[in-house]
């Protein structure tokens, strides 16, 4: 293990020094349609993450791209067995519930699945439900092929979800975060697009309006922030951070994770924490350069997944107008 | 009976270009040379520049504006170097191939002897044109000396590296001897041993003459009679170096001997040698100047001694030359790398992958006694000041019973005594690291040597990494030191004490999102590791041929690494070792050894992380986010006693047969191994070696393998079967052709369990990995040494019954090396290394699943290693200048990895959901400028 841990420190150290993602997209930008997150909506308790046994839950997909692709789906649920590494799989009891729809216009329904927990005995006592699934851009299911994404030029992405069934004796329930204020430069940023498939023409429309970079010289960045939520009843949170007892046995608060994809580069980054000592996060967005924006403006979106790490989780859209420099 | 037998030797030598300029024999004088009055005028005009330039240099980058202790002021360096810097090298011939004369018939029925002084004439191509006698002797001895003078051939002399014709004088010694008597020799005493070797000025190699070499015995000592010794006292023989720089002792009782040297204008040199029954023991001794006009290193007189062989592959090569290996920085530990069997890791990051072994399957050794790391930070540099070694050995297979729990192969490093004579220092500097080592004796039993490095990659690593990825809290830093104490209480015992240590640190913080396929790695990330040990060490005879060694280590290893939240090691080892080997010589046909090796480590580890995996065939890295977090926290202790038995046999005179057993308890898994192994070399001619083995290896688990928590204690320990067939021929002394072919198999690999699951790792793996190699290796000759190896390859794993083999992690097909040093006149060296290697294999990546909990993408690995990187080509450089003042030599060197900035593949990158790739490239050109100063 000594060696092992020397070198896995060395080619950290490497790959920070030679910058080796140079030339490869960015999980920041968002340049396909692709699954962004999910989220469980508990009957009765929706701000609830974990579902008990027998409760009834809906599992939705957040599922976004520049455009609106057409794409079908398919999503199933099972107990998942227990593995030390690698992709997460069913125990041999196999999915309980499937299902699977498609979507071709602003208003069908993301994926997303209902079923009610089964008993600890018919789960096998499994802690943990599997949620996996497909999405097929540009292409059809079909659950009888050994090719599950059927049609020309289809695209397959692959996609799973944890879900953990709270069991009452052994901890309290983790409850969603909750996405605080979000501002642009400063300013309250509330604004998003009812048509996902509008991309421009929206100068002078209500969307905020970014300049767009100059073509030359430096570029411009906006500053975009993004705050913790509060919870009503803390309970020991702070904002929506939860208290929670780790592997170490100590009781330590959530960490945030926030992913912020925007639909135009270029975020600074992907992932940003809310913790003791970032609330709210930073992050700039640095605006294209002003040939590259559409004549009467080009749309850009920004999605912020907040995470607390234990299957909770919150997101938001927000839009912006990019508009030609004068 | 009274056979004539002719001598001869070399009694002065000085040069002229010209007959008649020079007058009488002058004293023995050193060379290389320096004829003042020759410097060309027009380079001595440039010399006060060059010398305010480097005395700028000195002065800038000391800490306190000298490089010396207790030297004369730089103004007096700067003078010294004047006069040196413009005189031109005129290097004196070299006899090359000698001639005997005939004995005069009458003179030898009448019993005389007689000494020939000889005025030769030598032209620019080595031909002796002329052969004058000088001081005659008469009696038939003249013309005989003269007409076998006639036919002897030199390697001309040299004026800055052109030939020369030259004059020289030479004396022809005739004397007659008794032959030796043979004597019946009692069954129970072991016949004797030789030992014999070479004196040589470490500075261009170049035989040293008359060089007075004295043998001190531990006992009784039969002498051959006939031979040039001189009886200087009990238990003592004298001799002296020819023209070759050549000496014999014969007749030596087996056992461990003093070696004294001593030369006219070099340092005097003191050595340890081991003679064996009825073997010889060659020696090469390269000797240092202790006058001004030298430009050798100080610390080169290091004697080498290769004992007969005993593996089927043992490489050594001599210290002086592994620390002018290009793309080494001076690192005698990184040459290693270039020997055939060797593979190279990603980045150079100095793993040791030995014959498609895991680097986890090799092992360390520092006087036999293992060692944590080689490297500081992966690769930079080793463990150890290379200037304190005395030699390094490298066993890629069917290794020796005295070593255990390995099945890959064995790295052996010893250090050497401090210097006895004097006060020595040695300052280096880079842009890399800077050291300092000071050797000194005591009293006349005792000497001392202390030594200390650390990296200054802190002062340029913020320039180096971006500012917004990288908070760097601690700057990498590392350091080590090594102190050696040498008492030689009698001619019998040898006690060292040694204290060594090695600490590497570094710190940083990394910004949220730095990692874009992986939003775990951000927050601290620190490694900090880090050993002590005192080593001590007691070697000795209690009778000829019967010798004990006993190595006793203590010391603490600490390893802390974390990064952020997800995974956090940290371990303490207390580790304690101790080994004894006793050998005997039974009889004239066989030897024994009889050791045992014991390794006690109690320990405490506290692991937080995810769910450790087998050691290699994994496919792509899995993102630390996705991974559940395991803790194990075990205190314990592990205890690991060895033995071995081991019998040299020598049947017949070409045939030695080498038989070893070994057992091995493990204590963290409560199992024994058993390991026979057998080597026989079968001498063909004096040239030429055929060796071949068969043995067992075994090795216990890794640690986090077998703790209970997060492994399988119920491991057995894997094992592996080395069979290796070569053979060695030396085409001339200086020349070596070696082939070796091998074939290990492999069982009991441990391997994961198919999901990570409890027991997490059982023995059901398998491997096989064969292959040849081809090296050659040119001997340092006239101020050229070199090497050049091959290995052809395949080593391949097989994970679980019913598999199919895939290519082991490190496999590379192809391993090519090629390495040349040579010595220029007036200080200079050059030298390049050529590496060829095929690329590592890579496991594509078939598809990816997004991970909604984490927002990271997990990649579906296809086959495993069925992909492999471009091949790997660099070339290094190396170019030495060195001068040398009266008391204190200076040399700067430019050692520049990857000359031609070649783009080497080493992996795949993708982006974060591994839709897109592109190569991952190894380390650009790296130029590495330092300076050293000698004391």
């Amino acid at each position: 293990m000594n060696r092992s841990i020397g070198l896995a420190f060395v080619s950290l150290s490497l790959a920070a020094w030679s910058g080796c993602s140079d030339g490869l997209s960015s999980g920041s930008d968002l340049e396909g349609t692709r699954v962004l997150g999910a989220r469980t909506r508990i009957e009765g308790d929706p701000q609830r993450a974990w579902p008990a046994h027998g409760e009834s839950v809906e599992v939705e997909f957040l599922v976004l791209g520049p455009e609106l692709t057409p794409y079908e789906w398919v999503v199933g649920v099972c107990p998942r067995a227990e593995t030390g590494f690698g992709i997460d799989i069913c125990s041999d009891s196999g999915l309980f519930a499937i299902n699977q729809g498609s979507v071709s216009s602003p208003d069908d329904l993301p994926p997303s699945i209902a079923f009610e927990v089964p008993s600890a005995e018919a789960l096998e006592n499994a802690e943990t439900l599997l949620l996996s699934g497909t999405i097929c851009i540009e292409g059809s299911v079909s659950l009888e092929s050994d090719t599950l994404c059927q049609g020309a030029g289809v695209e397959a992405r692959a996609f799973s979800f944890v879900l953990t069934v709270w069991d009452e004796a052994v901890e309290p329930a983790n409850r969603h975060p909750i996405l605080g204020a979000i501002t642009l430069d400063g300013q309250p940023w509330i604004q998003d697009v009812e048509d996902k498939s509008v991309r421009e023409g929206c100068a002078g429309s209500d969307l905020p309006q970014l300049e767009a970079s100059l073509d030359e010289g430096p570029k411009t960045d906006y500053v975009l922030t993004l705050a913790d939520g509060d919870y009503e009843e803390p309970n020991g949170a702070v904002g929506s951070r939860e208290p929670f007892v780790n592997i170490e046995n100590d009781m330590v608060l959530e960490e945030l994770q926030v992913s912020h994809i925007a639909t135009l580069p270029d975020i600074e980054r992907q992932f940003t924490f809310i913790d003791d000592d970032t609330n709210p996060l930073e992050v700039e967005w640095t605006a294209p350069r002003s040939s590259e924006i559409a004549p009467e403006g080009s749309v850009v979106r920004v999605v912020f997944v907040m995470r607390d790490l234990r299957d909770g989780m919150d997101w938001a859209t927000r839009a912006a107008c990019v508009i030609r420099t004068p | 009976m009274n056979s004539p037998i002719v001598r001869y030797r070399q009694a002065c030598v000085y040069l002229a270009e010209e007959p008649g300029q020079h007058i009488g024999c002058p004293p023995v004088t050193p060379y290389p040379m320096h004829v003042t009055a020759l410097a060309p005028r027009g380079i001595r005009a440039l010399i006060p520049k060059k010398s305010l330039l480097f005395g700028w240099l000195l002065w800038t980058l000391m800490p306190h504006g000298s490089l010396l202790w207790g030297a004369p002021p730089i103004q007096r360096a700067r003078a010294q170097e004047t006069e040196a810097e413009a005189e031109p090298v005129l290097v004196p011939p070299s006899l090359v191939q000698f001639a005997s004369a005939t004995y005069p018939e009458a003179a030898a029925e009448y019993g005389l002897e007689g000494t020939v002084e000889l005025e030769l004439t030598i032209d620019a191509e080595g031909r002796v044109t002329d052969a004058i006698v000088v001081t005659p002797a008469g009696s038939g001895f003249d013309e005989a000396a003269a007409e076998a003078a006639r036919r002897f051939l030199f390697e001309p002399a040299t004026r800055d590296a052109e030939p020369i014709p030259s004059i020289i004088r030479y004396r022809y010694v005739f004397e007659l001897t008794q032959e030796p008597e043979v004597e019946e020799v009692e069954d129970e005493a072991p016949p004797p041993g030789l030992l014999e070797g070479q004196v040589l000025d470490a500075g261009d190699d170049a035989p040293i003459v008359d060089a007075a070499i004295s043998v001190q015995m531990p006992g009784e000592t039969t002498q051959t009679p006939g031979e040039t010794t001189q009886m200087v006292g009990e238990g003592s023989v004298a001799v002296v170096s020819d023209a070759d720089g050549r000496f014999s002792v014969g007749s030596l009782a087996p056992g461990s001997y003093e070696v004294r040297i001593a030369a006219e204008g070099f340092e005097a040199y003191v050595s340890s040698e081991e003679v064996a029954s009825g073997e010889a023991t060659s020696i090469v001794y390269r000797m240092l100047r202790s006058d001004a006009s030298a430009s050798s290193d100080t610390f080169s007189a290091t004697a080498v001694a290769d004992p007969p062989p005993r593996e089927v592959v043992r490489r050594s090569i001599q210290r002086e030359q592994l620390t002018r290996i290009p793309g080494t920085r001076g690192d005698a530990l990184r040459a290693v790398e270039i020997l055939p069997g060797v593979g190279r890791p990603a980045f150079g990051a100095g793993a040791l992958i030995i014959r498609g072994s895991a680097p986890e399957d090799s092992t360390i050794r520092f006087h036999g006694v293992e060692v944590p790391l080689l490297y500081h930070f992966g690769g930079l540099t080793s463990f150890y000041n290379s200037r304190l070694l005395e030699q390094i050995d490298f066993y890629p297979g069917n290794f020796s019973a005295r070593y255990g729990r390995k099945t890959g192969g064995v790295l052996e490093v010893s250090s050497r005594d401090p210097a006895s004579d004097r006060l020595h220092g040695v300052i280096e500097t880079s842009f890399i690291d800077v050291s300092l080592m000071l050797e000194f004796p005591i009293t006349d039993e005792l000497s001392m040597a202390i030594a200390a490095r650390r990296s200054v990659l802190d002062f340029f690593i913020e320039t180096l990494i971006p500012d917004d990825t990288l908070d760097i809290v601690t700057a990498p830093v590392y350091e080590d030191y090594q102190l050696i104490l040498s008492w030689r209480p009698t001619p019998n015992d040898r006690f060292r004490f040694q204290l060594y240590g090695v600490r590497d640190t570094f710190k940083i913080l990394l910004s949220d999102g730095f990692a874009e396929d992986d939003p775990s790695v951000r927050g601290n990330a620190n490694l900090d590791t880090q050993f002590h040990f005192g080593h001590l060490s007691w070697d000795h005879t209690y009778a000829p041929g019967f010798e004990q060694e006993t190595n006793l280590r203590v010391g603490p290893t600490n390893l802390d690494f974390g990064l952020g939240d997800e995974f956090s090691f940290q371990g303490r080892f207390l580790e304690i070792t101790l080994r004894t080997e006793w050998r005997a010589r039974l009889a004239e046909w066989a030897r024994v050894i009889v050791g045992t090796d014991l390794d006690i480590t109690p320990f405490s580890i506290d692991y937080v992380g995810p769910q450790p995996r087998q050691i290699e065939g994994t496919g792509q890295d899995e993102p630390l986010s996705t991974q559940e977090q395991v803790i194990a926290q075990p205190v314990d202790q592990v205890y690991r006693p060895g033995f071995y038995v081991e019998t040299e046999l020598r049947p017949v005179e070409p045939l030695l047969l080498n038989l070893g057993f070994r057992a091995d308890y493990y204590s963290e898994i409560d199992k024994w191994s058993f390991d026979p192994r057998s080597v026989a070399v079968y001498s063909v001619t004096d040239q030429t070696r055929i060796k071949g083995g068969v043995g067992l290896y075994s090795q216990p688990p890794e640690f986090q393998e077998s703790i209970e928590e997060i492994g399988n204690p119920n491991l057995d320990p894997f094992h592996s079967v080395h069979v290796g067939l070569g053979v060695e021929h030396d085409f001339t002394e200086t020349i070596e052709v070696g082939v070796e072919g091998f074939y290990k198999w492999l069982w009991d690999r441990v391997v994961e369990t198919e999901n990570g699951e409890a027991p997490f790792f059982r023995n059901k793996g398998v491997g096989r990995i064969y292959g040849m190699e081809i090296s050659a290796q040119v001997r340092p000759t006239k101020g050229f040494f070199g090497y050049l190896s091959y290995t052809l390859s395949r080593s391949e794993r097989r994970d679980a019954p019913g598999e199919s083999f895939r290519p082991f992690d490190f496999d590379q097909t192809h391993i090519f090396n090629l390495a040349a040093v040579y010595q220029l006149p007036k200080g200079w060296e050059v030298g390049t290394t050529l590496r060829l290697v095929s690329g590592n294999p890579d496991t594509p990546v078939a598809g990816s699943s997004y991970d909604a909990n984490n927002d990271v993408y997990l990649a579906v690995n296809g086959d495993i290693n069925s992909g492999r990187a471009p091949l790997f080509h660099r070339l290094d450089v190396r170019i030495e200048k060195k001068w040398a003042f009266d008391l204190w030599k200076f040399a700067i060197f430019l050692d520049v990895q990857n000359v031609y900035n070649a783009t080497n593949s080493e992996g795949t990158i993708y982006n974060f959901d591994y839709t897109e790739s592109t190569a991952l490239n190894g380390l650009p050109i790296i130029p590495a400028l330092g300076m050293r100063g000698e004391l």
